[in-house]
């Protein structure tokens, strides 16, 4: 009994002993990873093998069903392609990527029958800006007009392409909604305005460094703008005076002053200042020693590419008082002149511009006047030839029943006037008769419903 | 009617005052006018019939009828005259011509009656007719349609040919009943009809075009798809030709290209050894760089490179004889899972590859007949061999019978001691054999192989009957199939639902007509013999023209429209008998209004 068991037990532990020496097969000890690189770099795709013994390893390009390696020999005559050995592990580089080496990789070793491995190498491309078919970059466009700057890149994977303003300002999009990036190929701007005006940046990121990114400058050009805070300016004989407007224009705009028809140039007597911010312009007109000549309206004009506009300002002389009392009293009325009439002045310039608004309404009217006109005519068209249509048939109709009616009654009447008979026979041969005539009737309608 | 009566009156009191015999002479005659006024009702047992076959016959009669019924009438004004004085006679002159006057009138007034009925019967028969004819033009304008797009098809020439006789048929026979109808109808009553049929025919017309205009559209965009497509065709041709020849002016230029005419398909026995040939040209001192690899595309299996064997399955092997130009792969015993497709790749940059089919077969040996045959004793044995899918016919097909010795089967040939055996084979893809052994003998039976070289064998068993008696006869199977019953289409039935209609509506013409025509019968006796008494014979020939002229009109009203009904009826249902539907009452009624117009129908 003893014997026999460790007899058993011993044939036991030999089986598993020469089973074990036995599988002595290629095998894969790992997978191949997927591999992801940037265009231009270089790739490793491992392949481990163990107990390869006296087999052969390949790796084969599936998508290009391309022989690239057996054993230490490179295949290809690409030279990109080479193959290292240390340690079990097969490592084929790939040196310089293209986009055309993207794909599945298989690593076989040539048992029978065959053992294989896949692996994908995955090649990225950083984003590039397309400027061809992107906005240039610098655009202009009128103030209320719509514009859609347009950015467009390649890459692999496709890049995402964001706006957004230089000085971080916010963008107004899809109606006036603020937003402060905005994810789009297409950056739809309405009605724009002159704040809008500025550099703008498109970024377009796909995960592969580096981003890139374009600017784009946009011009707002509307015509110019004057703003004159006193118009009504008063002054003594002797002293100096200094009468400003404020301006705004883009296309930037020439400035000057004009009294009396004369432009006024600098001189000894006359001193102008101008200072701009972007579209905005401060000018100012310092007139040193004023005398009775100096006395009158003075005009500035703003002039660009789009059209003028001009400011008026009055300077006129306040006598010297001779007592404090009187003095009082004339700086008070000065006061409240200023206060009443640049009040007046600008609701006379909102009126021109409502006058303007109103005749730019007059000039959309008369279209959509002879527009709706025009529908009209071609419902009235279509509504007569559609009666025309519906109307041949039932005329028809309506006529033969019509006559058939006219004539079935006057032939009754006919009959039962005219018959000269006794009354027994002409009661029966009447009534006789009119069920005939109606037979008669019937048999034809059925005839005309039939055919 | 009041003043006949009133002068009436006036005369029997005259005669009362003066004579009682001359009011016992008025009675009498009063009472023979009765008596001859029944005799017409005793006579027509069938009234309508009579007044039909009166009718009918034409003027004549009438107006023998008419001389006939004048006597009476002359015979009372005479005894008036004799009897009365002449106060009298005034009276009586003035009571005839008012007779007359109203007389007169009651006839003018029934003719325009009748004239009024038959107009507005025929307007609405004419209407109809000229409805179907609309209706006829609308289908032949439906046919043309499909001509017309079956013309403008490209595979249509032969076919458009055809129709078109037929078209101009029924436009024909359209013309002729139109024009037979125009004929046919009064003046009056043509204008109203002509002219809503006109209406009607603009309001199928300007439909027609629509329908044309909507059906053109298609065929026109059918016509372009067709020609695109064609040019799409040619130019992909051209193209491909323009490729296909610089390709291969840039590879020999360039380098290697493969000689297709000496790589192809590959078709091999199982298990016998095949080899795929690739031919690679202007390979040139590149040799060493450049190597030509086989690769199994079923696992992507790499096979060989250049000479060397790469897949450690030793059925396959790289062939390659120094100073030519052909690689070649060796597949020893092939299998059925090694059919596929085989790359030969040449290692340039990019990499060229040619593909090649490798489709394994096995041959296939059947006997018709198997597995058993059963024959007659005394017939001829005819055994079929096929051998399919072999690359090449067998180099040989022996037949092989073993009977009493199962285990030493003999080899059958034209010369085996038992004769009468005759063997033919027809060698080609499809090999057959044919073993035919005459006068078969129960010693036949057995097992016979059809053994061809290079596919496996095939046997079937033969069964000699013996004797008559175990002969077994085979009948043909005969297949009852019942036989599927014609549905009745809804056309026929609106068909006959219109031979009744027809034959009331003829019907109810005629009562009328006799009835009309019963009462002006009834009213000329006395007014011819006042015309005669008066003195007024011009106006007696007024009379009978007319009478003659409204019958002969209304005849020709009524023949006109029975004959359009039959005609439509027979167009309609051919096949079945107009009889069938006319009710037993009005048989007799229709057969004697009809007999008139037979010859007519003929």
């Amino acid at each position: 009994s003893r014997f026999t068991n460790r007899r058993i037990m011993f044939l036991i532990y030999m089986t598993n002993l020469v089973t074990h020496v036995m599988m002595d097969e290629p095998r894969f000890a790992q997978p191949i990873p997927n591999v992801t690189v940037a265009v231009g770099r270089d790739a490793n795709l491992p392949c481990v093998v163990e107990h390869l013994g006296g087999y052969k390893v390949a790796w084969i390009h599936i998508d290009r069903q391309m022989i690239l390696t057996i054993h230490r020999h490179v295949i290809s005559r690409i030279p990109r392609y080479s193959i290292t050995y240390t340690d079990n592990t097969w490592l084929l580089h790939v040196n310089q990527a293209h986009q055309d080496d993207r794909g599945y990789y298989m690593c076989q070793v040539n048992t029978n029958p065959m053992i294989s491995q896949v692996g994908y190498l995955q090649v990225v491309v950083p984003p590039n800006i397309l400027d061809i078919e992107s906005t240039p970059s610098s655009v202009a466009v009128r103030e209320n007009q719509n514009i859609n700057m347009t950015c467009r890149a390649d890459g692999f994977p496709a890049p995402k392409i964001i706006w957004r303003r230089e000085d971080g300002e916010e963008i107004a999009v899809e109606k006036k909604k603020k937003v402060l990036v905005y994810d789009a190929d297409v950056l739809p701007l309405t009605k724009v305005s002159r704040n809008e005006m500025g550099a703008y940046l498109c970024i377009a990121t796909n995960g592969v460094p580096p981003s890139v990114s374009k600017r784009i400058i946009l011009d707002v050009e509307f015509s110019p703008m004057i703003w004159v805070p006193n118009q009504l300016v008063g002054a003594p004989s002797g002293t100096d005076v200094t009468i400003d407007c404020h301006t705004e224009a883009h296309p930037k705009a020439i400035i000057y002053w004009v009294y009396n028809s004369v432009m006024v140039l600098p001189s000894k007597k006359y001193k102008t200042d101008y200072t701009e911010n972007s579209y905005r312009a401060h000018m100012k007109l310092t007139i040193r020693n004023l005398q009775y000549g100096d006395f009158g309206n003075y005009r500035c004009i703003s002039k660009n590419s789009l059209g003028e506009t001009e400011g008026s300002i009055r300077v006129y002389e306040i006598p010297l008082p001779s007592t404090p009392s009187k003095q009082v009293t004339h700086t008070t009325v000065e006061s409240r002149e200023n206060n009443i009439i640049p009040s007046s002045r600008n609701d006379t310039t909102k009126s021109l511009q409502t006058d303007v608004g109103y005749a730019m309404k007059n000039d959309l009217y008369p279209g959509s006047a002879s527009s709706s006109s025009s529908g009209g005519s071609s419902s009235a068209a279509s509504s007569s030839s559609s009666m025309q249509t519906s109307a041949l048939p039932g005329g028809v109709a309506g006529n033969s029943l019509s006559s058939m009616g006219s004539k079935g009654s006057l032939a009754i009447g006919k009959s039962t006037f005219y018959t000269e008979r006794p009354p027994n026979e002409y009661a029966a041969s009447s009534v006789a008769g009119l069920l005939l005539h109606r037979a008669l009737l019937f048999g034809s309608g059925i005839y005309l419903t039939l055919l | 009617m009041a003043t006949f009566q009133m002068e009436m009156r006036q005369q029997q009191h005259q005669r009362t005052n003066l004579r009682q015999r001359a009011a016992a002479v008025a009675t009498s005659k009063a009472r023979r006018q009765r008596q001859h006024h029944l005799q017409p009702e005793s006579t027509d047992s069938p009234p309508y019939s009579t007044d039909c076959i009166r009718l009918w016959p034409g003027c004549g009669p009438t107006t023998a009828d008419r001389v006939n019924g004048n006597p009476p009438t002359c015979n009372n004004t005479s005894s008036s005259d004799i009897g009365g004085n002449i106060s009298g006679n005034t009276s009586n002159r003035i009571s005839c011509c008012s007779c007359n006057f109203g007389r007169q009138r009651a006839l003018i007034m029934l003719s325009m009656l009748v004239v009024v009925m038959a107009l507005m019967s025929g307007n609405g028969v004419y209407a109809a007719q000229r409805d179907s004819y609309n209706s006829k033009d609308m289908s032949s304008s439906n046919n043309a349609l499909p001509n017309e797009g079956v013309g403008g098809s490209a595979a249509g020439a032969g076919e458009a040919a055809a129709p078109g006789p037929t078209g101009i048929d029924g436009s024909g026979s359209g013309n002729n009943s139109s024009g037979n109808n125009k004929n046919g109808h009064p003046a009056a009553g043509s204008g109203a009809a002509s002219e809503s049929a006109a209406l009607t025919t603009d309001a199928s017309r300007s439909s027609v075009g629509g329908a044309t205009t909507i059906t053109g559209i298609p065929s026109s965009s059918l016509h372009k798809a067709s020609s695109a497509s064609s040019n799409t065709f040619s130019s992909q041709l051209a193209s491909g030709f323009h490729r296909n020849s610089i390709d291969l002016e840039e590879a020999r230029n360039a380098g290697p290209y493969f000689d297709k005419a000496f790589s192809k398909n590959v078709t091999a026995l199982l298990g016998k050894t095949a080899y795929l040939n690739c031919r690679v040209k202007n390979l040139g001192n590149k040799t060493m760089l450049l190597q030509v690899s086989w690769v199994r595309h079923r696992d992507i299996h790499l096979l060989t490179v250049g000479r060397y064997t790469y897949t450690s399955d030793q059925r396959f092997r790289a062939i390659h004889q120094p100073q030519t130009e052909d690689w070649m792969l060796q597949i020893k015993y092939p299998q059925h899972r090694d059919s596929g497709i085989y790359e030969c790749q040449v290692s340039t940059t990019p990499h060229m590859s040619h593909y090649i089919h490798l489709n394994v077969v096995e041959p296939s040996t059947e006997i018709i007949g198997a597995p058993d045959l059963y024959i007659e004793s005394g017939s001829t044995i005819n055994l079929t061999c096929i051998i399919q899918n072999s690359p090449e016919p067998p180099a040989y097909i022996f037949w092989n019978h073993n009977n009493a010795f199962p285990s030493h089967p003999q080899i059958i040939n034209y010369d085996s001691p038992r004769g009468g055996v005759s063997v033919v084979t027809n060698k080609g893809d499809t090999t057959t054999s044919f073993l035919l052994i005459k006068s078969a003998r129960p010693s036949d039976s057995g097992h016979y192989q059809c053994n061809p070289s290079n596919a496996k064998p095939k046997s079937v068993t033969v069964h000699v009957l013996n004797g008559v008696s175990h002969s077994v006869s085979r009948g043909v199977p005969s297949s009852n199939a019942a036989r599927g019953t014609s549905a009745s289409s809804p056309l026929a039935h609106s068909l006959s639902v219109c031979v009744p209609v027809c034959v009331l509506l003829q019907l109810g013409a005629c009562r009328w007509i006799a009835a009309l025509l019963g009462a002006a019968l009834a009213t000329p006796p006395p007014l011819r013999s006042t015309r005669r008494a008066t003195g007024e014979r011009p106006g007696s020939p007024g009379c009978a023209p007319i009478a003659c002229d409204m019958r002969h009109f209304l005849a020709s009203v009524l023949r006109w429209q029975w004959r359009w009904c039959w005609r439509w009826h027979w167009k309609g249902t051919q096949q079945q008998d107009p009889r069938h539907y006319l009710k037993p009452q009005s048989r007799r009624v229709a057969a004697a209004c009809r007999q008139p117009y037979e010859a007519d129908i003929r």
